[in-house]
């Protein structure tokens, strides 16, 4: 049975144990083996209450000042994906891009971060649409020291003003592959020719930038789960080792045309947990690349390394509108890219405020009363608190409430099955297991154990 | 035997079982159904063994007398922490 202390700390007890631990009856080893581990904190242990106090304040989520922006400089799109999860308009649409009011209040935004590093993220619609506008954020941030670009981009088209823009070593290429190509035709482009051009872009930057600059996900569609290695293949022939396993999203045009989406059951998870274990087997197979799958990284890392990631979907307190912001076509500012689509899809308005005037707002305020696990009554009993997060946004998005018992929330349900995952892999005696939860950990070598076990 | 439907069941010799414990055993065994029996309650699923049961009813009582001895000092340094 695993044991899990409030800082993280965790390991495995055999049932005699826990059956003392229960009747609160443990053996001086047992509380000497306890201690050791971090999980008992003796009354005459002020260093090991000082750690524990420590440990906790590593896991607790810190927002710093503003430093990441999601910018929509259009809605605009010259696609039209039947799971859009913005409902974006078409291409020729007017009324929908920035307006010199609103390009003029992003820079002044950019102006006022007290950061030494930014990140900015350009979302759409298709944000190539408008490299123009995309450039002139970018120049503005000269003054910032460290700045990373994302482009998230379908990779339709590539004219001479958006390659200029690519080739910049500050600037990255985000966009969506989602399996073999018929798949992706059926998903997303509709029809060959539209795909090929997408597959001869991404062949294209990939071959003149390499593939640490352009990343991919897939969006896969819970009720035709694509062949694994298919998927796995279409990646790797790409020389794209991470895949982000992301089920149709419950925003936009999905909520209409993909519906059943809103719950997703026990066959995606087990797909989910049969295409981690495919890439361990290939990992062991061919030890000349890792694969991995992003979000099961992300969740690994969450038990090993606090504070290591930002990933701002699973933190706890997930405060919203603190160190990032989306500044929508209108300016409009939102607390996630999921709010921003909630409210275009006109089930919920979740914007906090304006680029104009800014978001320091009651709503933002009611919003972040709740923005915390640590006090929920169900989480306070679940082991995976500690390395779990908050999500209001996507609570909201499938049940119009945040106060569902947690266990009853396609979020719990969700992380509550992935970390069973995590914990099976860190206790398996498999080298391959090891092998790849080490490579997914960053660390140089493989350790003989990821997890302790008490006798 | 086909069609034949085995269902493990332990029995819990307690007054009272706590909307807190019917949570988490919930998330720990989904396929734990709890009925009340003259004297306590069954525990019951059709899917997990007898042991699997007895070590969620354990991992849940546990957790609630861990709950109750730590629930003052954990919400003090959460407080300090978080505020």
């Amino acid at each position: 049975m695993l044991l899990v202390g409030d800082a993280g700390d965790f390991a495995l007890a055999e049932r005699p144990m826990v059956e003392r631990l229960c009747a609160d009856a443990l053996t001086d080893d047992d509380r000497d083996v306890l201690s050791c581990e971090g999980l008992l904190i003796d009354d005459g242990d002020p260093l090991g209450r000082v750690a524990y106090a420590y440990g906790v304040a590593e896991r607790i989520g810190h927002a710093g000042a503003l430093d990441y922006l999601i910018l929509v400089p259009t809605l605009r799109c010259n696609l039209s994906c039947s799971y859009c999860q913005v409902s974006r308009v078409a291409e020729r649409s007017t009324g929908f891009d920035w307006n010199e009011a609103t390009l003029a209040a992003v820079l002044r935004l950019i102006d006022g971060l007290e950061t030494e590093r930014v990140k900015i993220e350009f979302q759409g619609g298709e944000p190539t649409l408008r490299p123009d506008l995309i450039r002139a954020v970018i120049d503005r941030c000269e003054r910032i020291p460290i700045r990373q670009f994302v482009i998230c981009t379908n990779l339709q088209r590539i004219d001479d003003d958006v390659l200029a823009l690519f080739d910049r070593p500050d600037v990255f290429i985000s966009t969506s592959l989602d399996g073999d190509a018929a798949t992706h035709a059926r998903q997303r482009t509709g029809d060959g020719a539209t795909t090929d051009a997408f597959l001869a872009n991404l062949r294209f930057v990939l071959d003149r930038y390499g593939p640490t600059k352009v990343s991919a996900l897939p969006t896969v569609d819970p009720a035709r789960l694509p062949d694994m290695d298919g998927l796995i293949d279409s990646y790797a022939a790409h020389g794209i080792d991470g895949v982000f396993l992301r089920p149709i999203n419950y925003q936009g045009f999905a909520r209409k045309r993909h519906a059943e989406v809103r719950e997703l059951d026990a066959a995606w998870r087990d797909y989910h947990s049969a295409f981690v274990r495919r890439l361990i087997e290939r990992n062991w197979e061919d030890r000349s690349r890792v694969l991995e799958e992003t979000y099961f990284s992300i969740c690994l890392r969450r038990v090993f390394q606090p504070g290591a990631d930002r990933h701002v979907d699973l933190r706890d307190p997930n405060p919203v509108g603190v160190d990032y912001v989306v500044v929508d076509h209108d300016g409009r500012v939102y607390p996630t890219d999921e709010a921003r689509m909630l409210t275009r899809s006109g089930v919920i308005d979740l914007a906090i405020g304006d680029v104009f005037d800014g978001w320091e707002t009651e709503a933002r305020d009611r919003l972040n009363a709740h923005a915390t696990n640590r006090f929920d009554p169900t989480c306070m009993g679940c082991a995976y608190q500690p390395f779990c997060g908050r999500d209001l946004v996507d609570d909201l998005s499938r049940y119009g409430r945040i106060d569902l018992p947690r266990h009853e929330t396609e979020f719990c349900r969700r992380h509550l099955a992935m970390f069973d995952l995590v914990f099976e892999l860190i206790y398996s005696a498999d080298p391959a297991v090891r092998y790849s939860l080490a490579r997914w950990l960053r660390l140089p070598g493989t350790p003989t154990e990821f997890g302790v076990r008490l006798s | 035997m086909q069609g034949e439907v085995r269902v493990a069941e332990i029995g819990i010799d307690i007054v009272d079982l706590p909307e807190g414990a019917q949570h988490r055993l919930a998330i720990i065994d989904p396929s734990i159904a709890i009925e009340r029996v003259y004297g306590g309650f069954a525990l019951r699923s059709e899917t997990s063994t007898h042991e699997r049961i007895g070590d969620a009813w354990l991992c849940v009582m546990t957790n609630e007398r861990l709950l109750q001895a730590t629930a003052e000092a954990r919400r003090i340094v959460l407080a300090e922490l978080l505020s």
